[in-house]
């Protein structure tokens, strides 16, 4: 499971408003959120820009279970 | 331009996102295949009537160049970015995917051929003059067609295998 979720309510953005800024429609956020769709690197890249963080701490599982 | 046409085609005010496109494609795949099909079927029909009626309708010929032209445009625009290749990484991995190869091809021309020798040998002019007569030499062209047919289509399909060994 990836932690897109749990970056985007600690800054408080709305999935939304997250869209917005990286070009994409809520609901594609929401699947993402729910591991529904794999989305494309480039659009990780955004993801993990607009949250301030790295793909690494949003997206690679192993490092979410050793936390 | 090709967003324009998608979005105009699925009524969309504005562009789609990669998830959207990815579904929308889908969709648009998979309806194409049925829609070719149900041409393919149609012509087919058109084909029968046309037969007994002993003319040929417009239906028939232009479904038929539909058909065709539809196709060839899939297989080139597929091959050109490689789509259809498979590649293979060990000497093993390609004999297994010829022997494979060879039974589909096989399973294909004998399909083929006893389809076309029923339908081109007895539907055909039962249909249209209501008497069959058919010899074997018939039966041997169609089934030399059906082989011709299958060696083709292995040709084709092994010439997609890639060898990386």
């Amino acid at each position: 499971m990836n932690r897109v979720k749990e970056f985007r309510k600690n800054r408080n953005v709305t999935q939304i408003e997250l869209a917005k800024r990286v070009g994409v429609a809520r609901q594609t956020i929401n699947l993402i959120e729910n591991d529904k769709y794999n989305p494309s690197l480039s659009l990780c890249i955004s993801l993990a820009k607009e949250l301030h963080t790295d793909l690494n701490t949003l997206f690679w599982e192993e490092k979410n279970h050793e936390e | 331009m090709k967003n324009k046409i998608l979005n105009r085609f699925i009524g969309a005010v504005d562009d789609r996102d990669e998830y959207q496109r990815h579904e929308i494609y889908k969709e648009l795949a998979f309806s194409g295949i049925l829609l070719w099909y149900l041409t393919l079927f149609l012509m087919f029909i058109s084909l029968i009537f046309d037969t007994i009626h002993n003319t040929l309708s417009f239906a028939t010929p232009s479904l038929f160049i539909i058909n065709m032209v539809y196709a060839g445009i899939v297989i080139v625009k597929i091959r050109r970015k490689n789509l259809d290749e498979t590649d293979c990484a060990s000497l093993e991995e390609y004999e297994e995917k010829k022997k494979q190869l060879k039974i589909t091809s096989t399973l294909f021309a004998v399909q083929w051929g006893f389809f076309m020798l029923f339908f081109m040998e007895y539907v055909s002019p039962y249909i249209s003059t209501g008497e069959i007569d058919v010899d074997w030499w018939d039966v041997v062209i169609w089934l030399i067609a059906g082989a011709f047919f299958g060696m083709t289509q292995y040709s084709i399909s092994k010439s997609k295998i890639q060898k990386h060994f």
